[in-house]
């Protein structure tokens, strides 16, 4: 038994090594991430990639490349990993649906953190709704639309995928016997969790596990494939998500328009700015009451993961063009799908992390009769080692996506500016529809875009 | 030299036996595919959607020219409009050769729905009228181009439905046009219905 808990202690330090560079990892792409330097971000990651391909530990670092890889205008590269990041993402959400994830049962012996990072919901629209934007820039709009369809049907699994995840935990919590579910069920460590952290239950929620964003542009897509009834469709949809943004409202207008067979002589641009960084996730430490052999309850410390929330790179950009003067406006809120999707998930990671708590706790208490004091010190500190949050996250997507339209001037030329900085200028395409897409994840980073005819 | 034992021996065949039952590969009977079929298209789809087109297409009687000679069909855009990544051409491809064996259609190559036409040789050649190296009579002439009188177009579409917990239905519908160039009106329509039952554990693609 000492030798097993010696053992133990190790490997657990171990693995906490590997989290740590794991955190490493993650300060160093967003480093050159952030000075927009997308390529060498992109290769930095890679190299922590294993060689195998679709090998399920990958979901994190191949999404993140990807959206690197994006920014670097490295389209068929990037399109290939997103690729490779869907191809695992099936794989962990198959176990999650068969009810074969064995996560339930190893994280209960170390912590969330060691498990593969399986992806979330939002992680699965936001791929395809990149994969999209790739083709579509690229010219291939066959492939673009069936990215855009597979991000529209997986809002609407999306659901299904959490119910099946949280049937999976309650059936763990059951089969492990009344204890786990008393402590499970305590509310006031729901309560403590409240208080501890009360920003996560203060926001203006999305309707569950929708992305407005990926909605709106799904419909932007079908209106310039020539597909109006469908755009008319998802556009409404849009619309109905986010019903005080003026643009959604005119393109959905404008689908209904040409779906009746009015024309069309006008040209636009429209311009998506991609804001600021998706939140980070950190670690903070609580004591919650736990019950173990006795009746009285000892509170002992957890280890949980929060969402810490990133400033905006600008509050807009100034658009101006020989004709007109604009800024860019909210459209989607990145922060929002994400904290929404973290909320739902948060009672469950509560519960795991106690059900974690619980069985070390009982192992310490046992080691400590059965071995003595150096039994108990070993456990203790095995316990120490292993309780730790999981804070990974696909931290290369934005804070929140903005949105300007703009007719074509005369000159075509458009300039495009943070405020009280040198306008970026660029030369538009005559006489026709186009997107401009621009990224800036921080204050200090150099405006990247790019830009294609619709 | 070494000589093996007889469990030796058998050890050996059992491994070499297992390795081989590893690497396997068998030839798809087409006509009589019991492989199991998947949530995607694969070509068993295809078929079924071409030769249910084409059949419909034959009966309806809309390909009988009163003079008996023969419509020049261009092919228009067939859009993609599922979850899978597949190649509308695959469909069309089954669909021209069986229109082209029933000796009522030729296809045109010439003119596509895009700028570029589907064979573009024919414009190409043409281009040799103001080169001295070709003998001239040998280059096709002006006004021998033959402009298609009727259009194929079409979609192909999925729906996915969820029934319970565990179980999904996907449904792909194969919509074909048949129009007359000349008025814009379509002369045929045609739906080939698939669907697909299965288990809900992962998306459809």
């Amino acid at each position: 038994m000492l030798r097993l808990l010696f053992f133990s202690v190790i490997l657990s330090l171990l693995s906490g090594c590997a989290a740590m560079k794991q955190q490493e990892r993650q300060q160093k792409f967003s480093a050159l991430y952030h000075k927009a330097q997308y390529q060498q971000a992109a290769e930095f990651q890679l190299e922590s990639k294993n060689s195998q391909t679709n090998d399920p530990e990958d979901l994190l670092i191949t999404l993140q490349a990807a959206t690197a890889l994006r920014y670097a205008d490295d389209i068929t590269q990037s399109n290939l990993l997103f690729d490779q990041a869907e191809n695992i993402l099936k794989q962990h959400h198959q176990k999650i649906l068969l009810n074969k994830s064995v996560s339930t049962l190893s994280s209960i012996l170390v912590n969330d953190a060691v498990l593969d990072y399986s992806g979330t919901s939002y992680d699965g629209i936001m791929l395809n709704t990149y994969k999209a934007l790739n083709f579509w820039q690229s010219g291939n709009k066959a492939y673009a639309r069936v990215e855009f369809n597979r991000a529209l049907d997986r809002q609407r699994r999306a659901k299904a995928l959490f119910k099946a995840e949280i049937k999976q935990q309650q059936q763990a919590i059951s089969k492990k016997g009344g204890n786990y579910a008393r402590n499970t069920n305590n509310p006031k460590v729901t309560q403590l969790v409240k208080r501890a952290y009360s920003n996560l239950y203060n926001f203006q929620a999305y309707p569950d596990f929708v992305n407005p964003f990926s909605t709106y542009l799904a419909g932007l897509f079908y209106l310039h494939d020539g597909d109006y009834a469908k755009a008319v469709d998802v556009l409404k949809e849009a619309h109905g998500m986010l019903p005080t943004q003026a643009i959604v409202e005119a393109d959905f207008k404008l689908a209904q328009a040409l779906q009746q067979g009015e024309p069309d002589p006008q040209k636009y641009a429209w311009i998506i700015f991609e804001n600021g960084s998706a939140p980070l996730k950190t670690e903070f430490r609580i004591d919650l009451p736990l019950f173990i052999l006795s009746r009285n309850a000892f509170y002992t410390g957890i280890a949980l993961p929060k969402l810490v929330l990133q400033k905006n790179a600008h509050p807009f950009l100034n658009i101006n063009t020989l004709d007109e003067s604009s800024r860019t406006q909210p459209l989607a809120s990145m922060d929002n799908v994400i904290q929404t999707d973290f909320k739902k998930r948060y009672p469950w990671i509560v519960s795991r992390a106690l059900i974690s708590a619980i069985a070390k706790t009982t192992a310490q208490y046992i080691a400590q009769k059965q071995l003595g004091p150096w039994g108990g010190l070993a456990a203790s500190l095995l316990q120490l080692a292993t309780t730790s949050a999981d804070i990974r996250i696909w931290s290369a997507l934005p804070k929140e996506f903005q949105i300007a339209k703009i007719k074509l001037p005369s000159d075509n030329l458009i300039r495009i500016s943070v405020p009280n900085k040198a306008a970026t200028h660029i030369k538009l395409e005559a006489n026709k529809n186009q997107l401009i897409y621009i990224k800036i994840p921080k204050s200090y980073s150099p405006i990247t875009y790019n830009s294609f005819v619709l | 030299m070494m000589t093996l034992n007889f469990p030796k021996k058998m050890g050996l065949a059992l491994i070499i036996s297992t390795l081989m039952a590893c690497s396997h590969t068998e030839h798809i009977d087409v006509q009589n595919d019991k492989g199991e079929a998947v949530m995607g298209l694969d070509y068993r789809d295809f078929q079924t959607a071409a030769d249910e087109a084409v059949a419909s297409l034959i009966q309806s009687g809309r390909l009988n020219k009163a003079d008996g000679s023969r419509y020049i069909l261009a092919i228009s855009r067939i859009i993609n409009d599922t979850m899978q990544r597949i190649d509308t051409d695959q469909l069309i491809k089954k669909i021209r050769v069986a229109l082209l064996n029933s000796n009522k259609v030729l296809v045109t190559t010439a003119v596509s729905a895009t700028q570029t036409a589907e064979d573009n040789m024919a414009m190409q050649v043409r281009k040799l009228r103001a080169s001295d190296e070709f003998k001239q009579s040998t280059v096709a002439k002006k006004g021998q181009l033959i402009a298609p009188d009727l259009s194929l177009s079409g979609k192909i579409l999925q729906r996915n439905i969820k029934i319970d917990s565990d179980e999904q239905q996907v449904e792909y519908y194969f919509q074909l046009s048949l129009s007359d160039i000349n008025t814009g009106l379509a002369v045929w329509e045609g739906e080939t219905f698939i669907g697909k039952r299965g288990d809900d554990t992962s998306v459809s693609w």
